[in-house]
């Protein structure tokens, strides 16, 4: 088991450098000048001003040591300075992560809570009302664009509910963090709930709707496993069967996009951060890919990308403790 | 086409999918569609560039069944043609990313070895990229269009597809008509086509039909963010960009692209599950 | 920055409804009849705390907020609140007005300027504001580190003696510049005349700058991050937070400025937005006091919050032009066709359509409200297909070249600003006359930089004044100088720059604005190099409480003058 998690975690250094090199490329072909961008966009760039900002950043360099000077930065666990901004892209990271971090986290509990919920309901009453309802409004929750719901969300929540002169409690805040006020750093505080739950609800909502269906399925195989049957016959209690014989069975594949989901949203939140204007992570390396700001693009980028690997790593030995049948550490088991 | 066979439709098949009915409601939607992407000049009654100034904004009417938009554009004109668009994006990339994930996951799980550690690397970068940031990255590197779109989304999705081949190509290794066929002598490229890759076509099948949804879902967001297909061209998620800043006073701006978007969604993934259920006899028990 | 707006159509409607006397009918709009204007305001209530949504709502997040470095109207306002400059341009008339200084003079040719300072300005840690502060404060934004994009105002624009060798690094100091602490007098010595240097003193980037508390940071450029220190009627209370807010609260300790009075509100926080539809939607949910209204809510916005809008024009144009290098549409021998394009945009259709029928439609270049503005100097702006089609025969017959071989022009502007509409109106109007046109977006951050190479054909461009000034629409925007800069055209014509800098020498700003006309007829009208569309008006809707909310000429509102009744 140890020398398979050496292993494995080992592996990840050669995907994190391959993500941020590709990306290094990527920048170096874009059609852009990010002396432009920096100095204003619209206005024009005298040859002195180019010249000085060119050697503030090392622009004037040739791309390897550039790229040598990046890995070299990260190394010592500087990730550069913004073009931008003219701050530590640490620094960057340091305000984006924490509103990233606690959206995923709380978009994948509600995921996890309602999608699991659902998924064993409509496995346990297959067939019924309750099922039909969950597969329609699953087959919704995917087929409807993520803006699209965070609109509807705002316009009846925010602004339908104050103009209306609903009472508070129906009136949310539609932009923004808002105090950014929480305790033992993921439970909102004070108002903070109020900002978070929108953002929570779009972006857990395609999710929830995919957990749902992976947990109906994974039920259903899983309730029609002999042992299942068996535990049946033995006079257990059916609530007794089907969630603890059959529910921890039928996690596994239900772990797994949970976890890649966690990898995941944090930077593909895009979409969510920019309609509450949640200022994550996403967000941030969007605008900088639009303001050719490199530095931010591929620190954060590297950041998102580790924290993906390491999350997917962690989903995989979980694996070894839901389902006692994997052991890991045999050569060419997977 | 010998071996196994799973691959092939059959009347069984097709019968099985036809038990799943919202499978063939959801076929029955992707036909019209195709059907009004083919024959959009005919059923439509105006250009879907035509500007109009002083209609801009109507509502929908006897005119304009959906409606016009900001330059009273006719709208029901601009979804018929926007199917055209979204069928090509979806399709297309859907055939990029077939064709890399074939290659990559034939080769990985054929040769093994090396060339199959380099393949899961490379496969795991791209899975390891943020999805709609790379695809960002990439289009404003090239530029915005269809093409752009197109391409992008066929890149950062072949990923899946590689997997799903490369395991079941490992899975036929170990059978005994891969090793017969072997012992005879029968050249690798041709056990690979004729015998391996057959077996894989089940689980690919539902994944490329479940992909085109979401690829019409990914421009539509690419879209929203300012990196999706530009003017003049009739696309339903740049229609939708647009319309989302006329929810309260035109709403049908928003509505009929987006009911566009929806229902193609909706019968890609009906179809996939459809699919699911006519190729693996195992679950066709609903 | 890009600003957009409407309701001059209904305000002109009012007028002409109470004009002709006809107000009195049983169809009364109390809505509209009832506008606020500063009078019914009620008397000031100082306190409270604003929440802006129209700053950086419609700009999103700002790159810098250093009076040396910002380069937009947005990125601008806080600056202005913080900062007063030797002189500034009243918020109301657009005029000039003196503040720190008090009086200036310059020597016969223009070339030396004097300006005397009001004694017992102070900063707002209690610093007084002397000559030697400006004197810093423009060397900072000519220093090499610096990298300030607003440079070109001190070398080129101003061209103060020793400002260029400053910014090659080759000297410490900016030579031309005297500071007289002990006599509070400010000596600025130019390398070319120029008339209207008071007026460029007004931008913000003339600002002094407290030299103790900027040495105090080991990196200059953290200076806006942390808490900048200015002389006008707010101070920064807390450092910038990136993507969320910058905010300002009064400061106690001015002077009072020319109002004689402090700020009424207590606190202004700007929220940084992505999308001045989120922000809008922001201000509809009661989350702050004023928004910008995006371009297709305007009408809606009209009908909800009627008399809560402030829609007073600035000094912007919206307008495309031609590449005069390029060989399709540049050149002297393209004269009919550029001007045969211009004749066949519906500008009106444009701003009723794009603009929900904000902005008004641009009859030069120069928009009124610029002292010697003209009405109807460009001979080419009223819509007239018949002598678009007669020019264009004309040209056809000139060059031997035939319309309908016209390879496609493309239209070219920055993906996402709403340009992309505009575009394929002219493409639809330029079709009528038989010549294909393509759209050509591209990424809007590198947009400008692309056409600054030539990279365009027939292109979208916005220009907004810095300063009350005629020359600052001409300039920087079509003199050769500036090919390679705001000189999107890259047009460069030798007997234009010569009136230009003809002009430039005049102390009087009556006798320069002839000549300035003149130069500007050229470009509009015998060239044909610009196609001006639209003047913006500023589109700022605020919430009742909210009271006299007044948005300057050049875009900035008048925050110091605004109070929240209870």
């Amino acid at each position: 088991m140890g020398r398979y998690v050496l292993r494995r975690t080992l592996l990840l250094v050669p995907v994190v450098w391959g993500a941020v090199s590709v990306l290094f490329v990527v920048f170096f072909l874009l059609p852009g000048d990010p002396v432009e961008v920096m100095a204003g966009g619209e206005r024009a760039v005298n040859t002195e001003t180019r010249a000085a900002i060119e050697a503030k950043y090392g622009l004037d360099r040739p791309w390897y040591e550039q790229y040598g000077r990046f890995w070299s930065q990260v190394a010592q666990g500087d990730l550069g300075i913004s073009f931008t901004q003219g701050r530590s892209v640490n620094d960057i990271l340091g305000e984006t992560a924490p509103a990233s971090v606690r959206l995923a986290v709380w978009a994948v509990a509600v995921e996890v809570l309602i999608g699991m919920a659902a998924g064993v309901v409509c496995a346990v009453r297959r067939q019924t009302f309750v099922d039909a309802l969950t597969s329609v409004s699953t087959t919704i929750a995917v087929a409807v664009p993520v803006f699209v719901l965070g609109y509807l969300l705002q316009y009846v929540l925010g602004v339908y509910t104050f103009q209306h002169r609903f009472p508070d409690w129906a009136r949310f805040p539609v932009q923004g963090i808002g105090p950014d006020s929480w305790a033992l750093f993921f439970v909102p505080t004070g108002s903070q709930w109020r900002y978070l739950i929108l953002p929570t609800v779009t972006l857990a909502s395609v999710s929830t709707a995919l957990v749902a269906r992976m947990t109906r399925a994974s039920m259903l195989e899983v309730m029609s496993a002999d042992y299942m049957r068996t535990a049946t016959a033995k006079g257990l209690r059916r609530r007794t069967v089907v969630l603890k014989h059959g529910l921890r069975n039928a996690l596994v594949p239900v772990v797994t996009l949970v976890g890649l989901d966690l990898g995941a949203l944090m930077g593909s939140a895009v979409l969510t951060e920019t309609v509450f204007n949640w200022p994550g992570m996403g967000s941030a390396i969007q605008r900088a890919i639009t303001s050719l700001d490199a530095p931010i693009v591929l620190g954060l980028t590297l950041v998102l990308v580790a924290a993906y690997v390491v999350v997917n790593l962690l989903v995989d030995l979980s694996y070894a403790f839901l389902d006692p049948r994997i052991r890991y550490g045999k050569p060419g088991a997977r | 086409m010998a071996a196994g066979g799973r691959g092939v439709p059959s009347p069984e098949m097709w019968r099985r999918f036809r038990r799943n009915r919202l499978a063939t409601v959801g076929l029955a939607i992707i036909l019209v569609e195709v059907a009004a992407a083919v024959l959009a000049p005919v059923i439509t009654f105006a250009d879907p560039g035509r500007v109009d100034p002083a209609a801009s904004l109507s509502s929908p009417s006897a005119d304009h069944w959906f409606g016009t938009d900001l330059l009273g554009r006719d709208l029901y004109s601009r979804v018929v043609y926007g199917a055209r668009v979204s069928l090509q994006v979806g399709i297309v990339a859907v055939l990029i990313a077939l064709a890399i994930g074939l290659v990559a996951g034939a080769a990985a799980g054929w040769f093994g070895g090396f060339v199959d550690g380099l393949v899961m690397r490379v496969t795991d970068v791209f899975l390891a990229f943020p999805y709609v940031l790379a695809a960002i990255a990439v289009i404003t590197a090239v530029g915005r269009g269809k093409t752009a779109v197109t391409v992008v989304l066929g890149l950062l999705g072949w990923m899946p597809i590689a997997r799903l081949i490369r395991s079941s190509v490992l899975q036929a290794k170990q059978t005994d008509y891969v090793e017969a066929a072997r012992a005879v002598g029968a050249a690798d490229l041709r056990i690979l086509v004729g015998h391996v890759l057959p077996n894989a076509v089940q689980p690919v099948v539902v994944f490329a039909a479940m992909f085109v949804g979401t690829a019409v879902l990914s421009e539509a967001a690419l879209s929203f963010l300012g990196a999706g297909i530009t003017e003049p061209t009739a696309a339903w998620g740049l229609m939708m960009a647009q319309g989302k800043d006329f929810l309260f006073t035109a709403p049908h701006l928003l509505f009929f692209p987006g009911a566009a978007v929806f229902l193609t969604v909706m019968a890609f993934v009906f179809v996939g599950d459809g699919l699911r259920d006519a190729l693996d006899p195992r679950v066709a028990v609903r | 920055m890009r600003r957009t707006s409407a309701s001059l159509v209904a305000i002109l409607v009012v007028l002409a409804l109470l004009a002709s006397g006809c107000g009195g009918g049983g169809d009364d709009d109390p809505t509209i009849a009832g506008r606020a204007t500063p009078t019914d305001a009620g008397a000031p209530v100082p306190g409270g705390a604003l929440v802006d949504l129209q700053n950086f709502g419609a700009s999103g997040e700002p790159q810098h907020i250093d009076p040396a470095l910002a380069t937009t109207v947005q990125s601008a306002q806080p600056g202005h609140l913080l900062w007063d400059g030797l002189t500034e341009t009243d918020y109301r008339t657009g005029e000039l007005k003196a503040m720190v200084a008090e009086s200036w003079q310059s020597n016969d040719d223009a070339t030396v300027w004097t300006f005397k300072l009001r004694p017992g300005i102070t900063f707002s840690n209690g610093d007084p504001v002397l000559p030697s502060d400006f004197k810093y404060g423009w060397e900072r934004v000519v220093t090499r580190s610096m990298a300030s994009s607003l440079s070109y105002h001190v070398t080129d624009n101003a061209r103060i003696r020793g400002a260029k060798a400053m910014l090659d690094g080759a000297s410490e100091e900016l030579t031309g510049v005297r500071a007289d602490d002990a006599n509070l007098t400010l000596t600025v010595e130019l390398e070319a005349p120029l008339g209207f240097l008071p007026t460029l003193m007004s931008h913000l980037a003339f600002s002094p700058i407290n030299r103790r508390t900027v040495s105090q940071l080991a990196d200059q450029a953290k200076y806006e991050q942390e808490v900048m220190i200015g002389n006008g009627p707010y101070r920064m209370a807390e450092p910038w937070e990136r993507g969320r807010s910058i905010t300002l609260v009064r400061n106690d300790t001015y002077w009072g400025g020319l109002n004689g009075h402090k700020a009424y509100l207590d606190r202004i926080e700007f929220r940084i937005s992505k999308d001045v539809n989120a922000a809008y939607t922001e201000f509809e949910s009661g989350q702050g006091q004023t928004a910008y209204i995006p371009p297709g809510r305007i009408a809606d916005a009209r009908a909800r919050y009627g008399r809560n809008i402030s829609d007073r024009p600035v000094l912007g144009v919206y307008y495309w032009v031609f590449n005069m290098r390029d060989p399709v549409v540049g050149g002297a021998e393209n004269v009919k066709l550029r001007q045969a394009i211009a004749l066949a945009i519906d500008r009106q259709a444009i701003i009723d359509t794009v603009y929900s029928g904000g902005r008004r439609v641009a009859t030069g270049f120069t928009p009124p409200g610029i002292p010697g503005y003209q009405d109807g100097l460009a001979e080419f702006t009223r819509r007239d297909v018949e002598r678009a089609r007669q020019l264009l025969d004309e040209w056809e017959r000139q060059t031997d070249r035939e319309v309908s071989s016209l390879g496609p022009i493309k239209l070219n502007f920055g993906a996402g600003g709403g340009h992309e509409l505009v575009a394929t109106l002219i493409q639809s109007n330029l079709r009528e006359l038989g010549i294909n046109a393509t759209l050509d977006p591209r990424d809007s951050t590198t947009y400008f930089a692309q056409m600054r190479r030539g990279q365009g054909q027939f292109l979208q461009a916005a220009w907004f004044w810095d300063y009350v000034a005629y020359d600052n629409g001409l300039f920087p925007v079509f003199g050769s100088a500036a090919i390679g800069g705001d000189n999107l055209a890259l047009y460069g014509n030798p007997e234009f720059d010569a009136a230009i800098d003809e002009a430039r020498r005049h102390r009087n700003a009556e006798t320069a604005i002839p000549i300035y006309q003149d130069a500007e007829r050229t470009v509009l009208n015998e060239d044909a190099v610009v196609v001006p569309l639209n003047w913006y008006t500023g589109q700022v809707v605020y919430a009742a409480e909210l009271r006299n909310v007044v948005q300057g000429a050049l875009g900035f509102l008048a925050y110091d003058e605004m109070w929240l009744a209870n």
